[in-house]
């Protein structure tokens, strides 16, 4: 009988110690951080140099009044982007012209924040021997929220639009991640993952 | 996971144990830690040996040597890929990937044990049965999950070690050999297997 409880104890042990094993963790914020490119494979980079770019980034919304002026990200997070993405395309070959009429192409950076909200729901008892502490309570709910921000790079063929009115993107970068105010180096984070955007973009190279 | 360590709780706390020695018509139930090794396409997935495995196996003695029976467990596989880039045709993506591959083998089983009134049994055995597999990756806040089940076969050998009439330590390597789908590459893996065996 003592036999059978010390190894039914020990197997009890066993299963617990390896269920908690389970391996997952976000140690940082920015292992979040995502960057995806996509290209137009039929374009002919090599003979286009000349882009142009806004000087603000365009806010994306979803609730723009028609007739207001769009909202634009803020400094200095727009000169730090917008500096950034001009030393990558300058590293690249190409060269910045402030006229649309000598642009070959037109680079469009927008942005925009998500925010979520995850509900957890659980129950928790105290079967205690403590009154009136004991039995099962009602379920309580935890919410968790947090924001990401997506910064979206267009790089549009100039003069080239579909009968439809599309314009004609030859390359695309996003970049992902969660905004985090106090904790991380933002500044940093946004300066690796535009670069990284362009470096796994061998094709752009002039 | 954590429902195959409730259901190999479920099943070993409930059977009843009452020491006899191995022979035809007795059972033996073990309960054992497994190290799966990735191979093929599991392998290129995930590259680290995974050290989370866990597994039940009941035998039933239909002689003093061939036994038949059926085994549930489950191993871990994992990896973290820091800032990595993959590329899929014309898009690419980078980021910290985390890799899950978790397998839940559920198979028949016939073996022949050597020596089995001897204090060292050696056998070796041919499992048939299904494979369940789930797929994760999740990258940036996105996560991505596939499940399948396939057919599998598994050849084992191994020792069993009886230092007691009613208690055995085994030692044994189990080769997975998943059979690929349509929507599913083939799951092959080596899993190292040490065990307590209660022989009733």
């Amino acid at each position: 009988m003592k036999t059978k409880l010390t190894t039914q104890l020990i197997l009890l042990g066993l299963c617990i110690m390896l269920a908690g094993c389970y391996p997952y963790s976000t140690a940082y914020v920015e292992e979040l951080d995502l960057v995806l490119t996509d290209y137009d494979a039929a374009y002919t980079f090599k003979v286009n140099k000349n882009y142009a770019m806004p000087d603000s980034i365009v806010k994306v919304t979803g609730n723009r009044v028609e007739g207001e002026p769009p909202i634009c990200v803020k400094e200095p997070y727009s000169s730090l982007i917008l500096n950034r993405i001009e030393s990558n395309m300058t590293a690249l070959g190409y060269t910045r012209v402030d006229d649309l009429l000598d642009a070959d192409l037109v680079l469009f950076p927008s942005a925009l924040e998500t925010t979520y909200q995850q509900y957890y729901y659980d129950y928790y008892y105290y079967w205690g021997w403590y009154y009136p502490y004991y039995g099962w309570y009602y379920p309580y709910q935890t919410v968790t929220t947090y924001t990401t921000g997506t910064l979206l790079m267009n790089l549009v063929a100039a003069g080239q639009t579909s009968a439809s009115g599309n314009l004609h993107i030859v390359w695309t970068g996003l970049i992902n991640g969660i905004l985090d105010y106090y904790g991380s180096d933002g500044d940093a984070r946004l300066t690796l993952a535009i670069d990284q955007s362009f470096s796994q973009s061998d094709y752009l190279h002039q | 996971m954590k429902r195959i360590y409730l259901i190999v709780i479920a099943l070993v706390l409930f059977i009843n144990q009452q020491g006899r020695a191995q022979e035809a018509g007795s059972n033996l139930v073990s309960l054992q830690y497994s190290v799966g090794i990735g191979l093929g396409d599991l392998n290129d997935y995930i590259k680290n040996v995974s050290a989370l495995g866990i597994l039940i196996d009941y035998r039933f003695m239909a002689t003093d040597n061939v036994y038949a029976g059926v085994e549930l467990g489950g191993n871990l596989f994992y990896e973290k890929l820091d800032y990595a880039s993959h590329t899929e045709g014309t898009m690419t993506l980078t980021g910290t990937q985390w890799r899950y591959v978790s397998t839940m083998p559920l198979l028949v089983n016939v073996g022949y044990i050597f020596n089995p009134a001897s204090e060292f049994s050696p056998y070796a055995g041919i499992g048939i049965g299904t494979l369940y597999h789930e797929v994760e990756l999740d990258v940036g806040i996105y996560e991505f999950t596939r499940n399948q089940w396939q057919f599998a076969v598994k050849p084992e050998v191994g020792i069993i070690y009886k230092p007691m009439p009613e208690i055995g330590i085994l030692l044994g390597a189990k080769s997975y050999n998943g059979f690929k789908t349509e929507n599913s590459t083939a799951i092959n893996y080596i899993a190292l297997n040490i065990g307590i065996v209660w022989i009733e």
